[in-house]
């Protein structure tokens, strides 16, 4: 029994999905000229009004895409690096450079745009209420004083988590930070796959309320939680800081390496530089962007920081392997 | 030597005309070599470098591993304990909304993963083990119940009446005599569910917060986490492993599932068949809608998030945009595995069946690190493209057509053939007139099963879409992630709708 019809029909059908394919596949580079993408982590910020700023003033229309925290941002770039998904990218910082330019993932340099210090802070409410001494050093938080007050960023996945992660390696050196982590885990620590999860939903000291007095954020943080009676509810633990730099830069293959260059420069003007502490509280990298004087009574700069000098790039895989053996 | 010659030719005879035959199926073998067992073989390729031998024996694939299988042997248990009796209830005794009750407790069965788990988050809002086991059962409590149900209808009903005399506890008694011809439904029923309850990626990500680590949810982690693929071609080829070993277990017996309930073979309520009865209303009752009127219950206390259209900043794009990827996306995916599904049935051909069936039980997690690794970048750089996702999924949707499509076809191809042939119809008219119509109901099934998995696809979508690429069950899990009460309340809503279209397509299908 033939049935060439049918066969014909599902030929025809097959062709002709196949050659739609390679169109849309091919042809997809031909998309608007004037469209550029600025890919980034969750915690930017770029107000509707700068973004019509932005496209008045250059002529491009902006569209922003925003990947999960910065090491999943990175990791999705890496993973797409021969079809990049955005032109820009905006948020890789310190830890993750090295892992962006061993990939190639930047044309030219990555530009830095802003830095901060990532540190713990405590609910100072919550300690008052508890009639409880809060912790003065990272050291503290294993204490069975503490135990399950603390919540942290996966450094797996989250810029800020791999941070702390780095401080552990740099405060207590090999093995010892793994113990120390271990020590972490049997005092109840939570860990949070990004730090608005965690700032957001489990600090108690945020507009979220959680469950957690004890949270992984920046030094810059508690000039946010100004309550009414002119004190900041939240403050930062001084001794076990990170001092991170975020950088922005034109993907390798970019379908819009001008548009992208435009973006970046847009990052580094005065307009967009002065946002920076107050939406990302992160500070500027030009010398004439504003910061606030708030931080100056409530964000005081860390005393102790660590971390800085290790080798990224080298050493991550490994740190990440031990940690997720302990956590995994 | 002559008569080795001779063999030779015989045997070249044969298998040219094997090739001839073959020929024309070479399109679909192309299409099922390149988009799945191509990829496939990449990931388990990329497993197998220098270190995998220490990948594959460590301990923390060991109990990645035995944790898939005992959660997913644990769900199985608790789905056949409760399965049993109700398929008895709802299959063999008629009383008032009892077919509609058989229809609505198999929907969770094609519920998208995501919306499960949102539901059961309801309930246990800090998800663990517990919630995960809940939700595997949720989902594969009524579709457990219809295969040994179907089956159940099917048996003898003088055997029921013997067993009615008997008065009280007829039910076990019925189960006890016809424990043989429901055994090897019973034995599917089990296998395939505990196919599903591993191969359960979005419910394990959601539920499992962290902290429950499945096969699939490990392949995620690694490739998207930490990067590490060696580590995620291990991982997927252990989940290989596991599905190869039930499909081997299982063989025959494949497609049942689907087929239609005779509604003969029913009867009368009785005061003996009280307690199994309220039994298994109860049991449908806190597993079925319990989850979904919780559901229901937080979206409505929470109006805001019925605002859908309003333009999301978490998301960087509304939710009717990811609602158009995925109807485009349903669209492509139908549009192949039916020209694709119908032909390998109409084939009758068991190498295409073999091949294209395979895939229904390999983990889309799997295949979506597959076409990740093949199709980024070389020959064919799929992955740019809005096609990868419909293609990926249609995969998976291919071996359901078949299964829905093969059994009603199979039973009509012995009867009408020898008619057809002898009426002069060639192999297209005699499928568009005559096979065609016979096929009817099983085609809408068809449509209709594939439509609502498309649309509900987690697994692979999650490796494929970026971007503005999304499709609503991705989008659901980017607002999961998100902080903010609003992104929560959103995904509430959009979660209770798309029960809604998944249920209407069901029972548009079913009844």
């Amino acid at each position: 029994m033939k049935s060439a019809r049918i066969r014909v029909l599902i030929a025809v059908t097959i062709a002709i999905a196949a050659i739609a394919g390679f169109i849309s596949i091919h042809g997809s580079g031909a998309s608007n000229k004037k469209d550029v993408t600025l890919i980034t982590h969750d915690s930017f910020v770029m107000s509707p009004a700068l973004v019509k700023e932005f496209d008045k003033s250059t002529g491009y229309t902006l569209h922003l895409l925003t990947a999960g925290d910065a090491g999943s941002m990175t990791n999705k770039l890496i993973l797409t690096r021969n079809a990049p998904i955005a032109d820009a990218v905006f948020g890789i910082d310190n830890t993750l450079s090295g892992e962006a330019s061993a990939n190639h993932l930047i044309a030219g340099s990555l530009t830095p745009t802003d830095f901060g210090d990532v540190c713990f802070n405590y609910d100072k409410l919550w300690f008052t209420n508890h009639h409880l001494t809060p912790p003065a050093s990272v050291a503290d938080l294993t204490k069975p004083a503490y135990k399950s007050l603390t919540v942290v960023e996966n450094p797996a996945t989250s810029s800020t988590g791999l941070s702390f992660l780095a401080v552990t390696v740099a405060k207590f050196g090999t093995p010892g930070w793994s113990n120390y982590w271990k020590q972490l885990k049997t005092n109840g620590v939570k860990v949070d796959d990004g730090w608005e999860a965690a700032y957001y939903t489990d600090f108690s000291g945020s507009s979220g309320k959680g469950a957690y007095p004890i949270v992984l954020s920046y030094a810059t943080s508690p000039a946010d939680e100004v309550r009414s009676n002119g004190q900041s509810q939240t403050a930062s633990i001084l001794d076990g800081c990170f001092k991170q730099t975020e950088y922005a830069g034109v993907l390798q293959g970019a379908k819009n390496p001008q548009g992208a260059r435009a973006v970046i420069n847009f990052l580094l003007s005065h307009t967009f530089q002065n946002t920076f502490p107050s939406t990302m509280y992160m500070y500027p990298i030009t010398n004439d962007g504003a910061v606030p004087h708030d931080w100056i009574t409530y964000a005081p700069n860390p005393t102790v920081t660590y971390g800085d000098n290790l080798d990224f790039n080298h050493d991550r895989a490994q740190w990440l392997a031990t940690w997720a053996a302990l956590f995994g | 030597m002559l008569r080795g010659r001779r063999y030779l030719a015989n045997v070249m005879a044969g298998f040219y005309s094997k090739l001839h035959a073959h020929l024309w199926s070479l399109p679909a073998l192309f299409f099922i070599g390149l988009f799945c067992y191509f990829p496939l073989a990449r990931v388990i390729s990329l497993g197998f470098g220098h270190h995998w031998l220490g990948l594959f024996w460590n301990k923390q694939s060991l109990s990645i591993s035995w944790f898939t299988i005992w959660q997913a042997a644990l769900s199985t248990t608790i789905v056949l304990a409760l399965a049993i009796p109700s398929a008895y209830v709802f299959y063999r005794v008629k009383f008032a909304g009892s077919r509609f009750l058989s229809a609505a407790i198999t929907v969770p069965f094609v519920l998208p993963s995501i919306v499960v788990a949102i539901a059961i988050k309801t309930l246990w809002s800090n998800g663990g083990i517990f919630a995960v086991i809940m939700a595997n059962v949720f989902m594969n409590y009524g579709f457990a119940t219809r295969v040994i149900g179907v089956r159940w209808q099917a048996t003898d009903s003088g055997v029921e009446e013997a067993a009615q005399l008997d008065g009280a506890n007829g039910w076990q008694r019925y189960f006890w005599i016809s424990a043989r011809e429901l055994a090897p439904a019973i034995k599917n029923s089990a296998l395939l569910v505990f196919l599903y309850c591993t191969t359960n990626f979005g419910l394990m990500l959601v539920l499992g917060g962290g902290g429950l680590h499945s096969l699939e949810t490990s392949i995620y982690s690694a490739t998207s986490q930490i990067l590490d693929l060696p580590r995620a071609a291990i991982y997927a080829f252990l989940q290989c492993l596991i599905s190869l070993g039930v499909l081997m277990v299982l063989r025959s017996g494949f497609g049942q599932q689907f087929s239609f309930g005779y509604q003969r073979n029913r009867r009368a309520l009785s005061l003996s068949d009280a307690p199994v009865t309220i039994f298994a209303l109860l049991t449908s009752l806190l597993v079925v809608v319990l989850p979904i009127a919780s559901l229901i219950r937080h979206s409505i206390l929470a109006p805001a998030g019925w605002q859908l259209w309003r333009a999301n900043s978490s998301l960087s794009f509304g939710l009717g945009h990811a609602a158009m990827n995925s109807t485009r996306n349903a669209g492509i995916s139908l549009l192949i595995a039916l020209v694709i599904g119908l032909y390998v049935v109409n084939s009758n051909n068991s190498l295409l069946l073999g091949l294209f069936r395979f895939p229904s039980g390999i983990s889309n997690v799997a295949i979506g690190l597959g076409f990740l690794v093949t199709f980024s970048s070389g020959f064919f750089p799929l992955r740019s493209s809005w096609l990868v996702t419909p293609i990926a999924q249609s995969i998976v949707l291919i071996p359901l057509v078949i299964q829905i499509v093969a059994p009603a076809h199979n039973s009509l191809a012995h009867e009408y053939s020898d008619v057809a042939a002898s009426d002069g119809l060639d192999g297209w008219n005699f499928w568009w007139w005559i096979k065609r119509p016979l096929l009817r109901q099983s085609l809408v099934t068809a449509i209709g099963y594939v439509v609502v998995v498309s649309v509900g696809e987690f697994s692979a979508a999650n490796f494929l879409t970026y971007g503005d690429q999304a499709t609503l069950p991705t989008a659901l899990y980017q607002l999961l992630n998100k902080p903010g009460v609003i992104n929560y309340q959103m995904a509430l809503a959009a979660s209770v709708l798309l029960i809604a279209f998944t249920a209407t397509v069901m029972f548009l299908v079913e009844l």
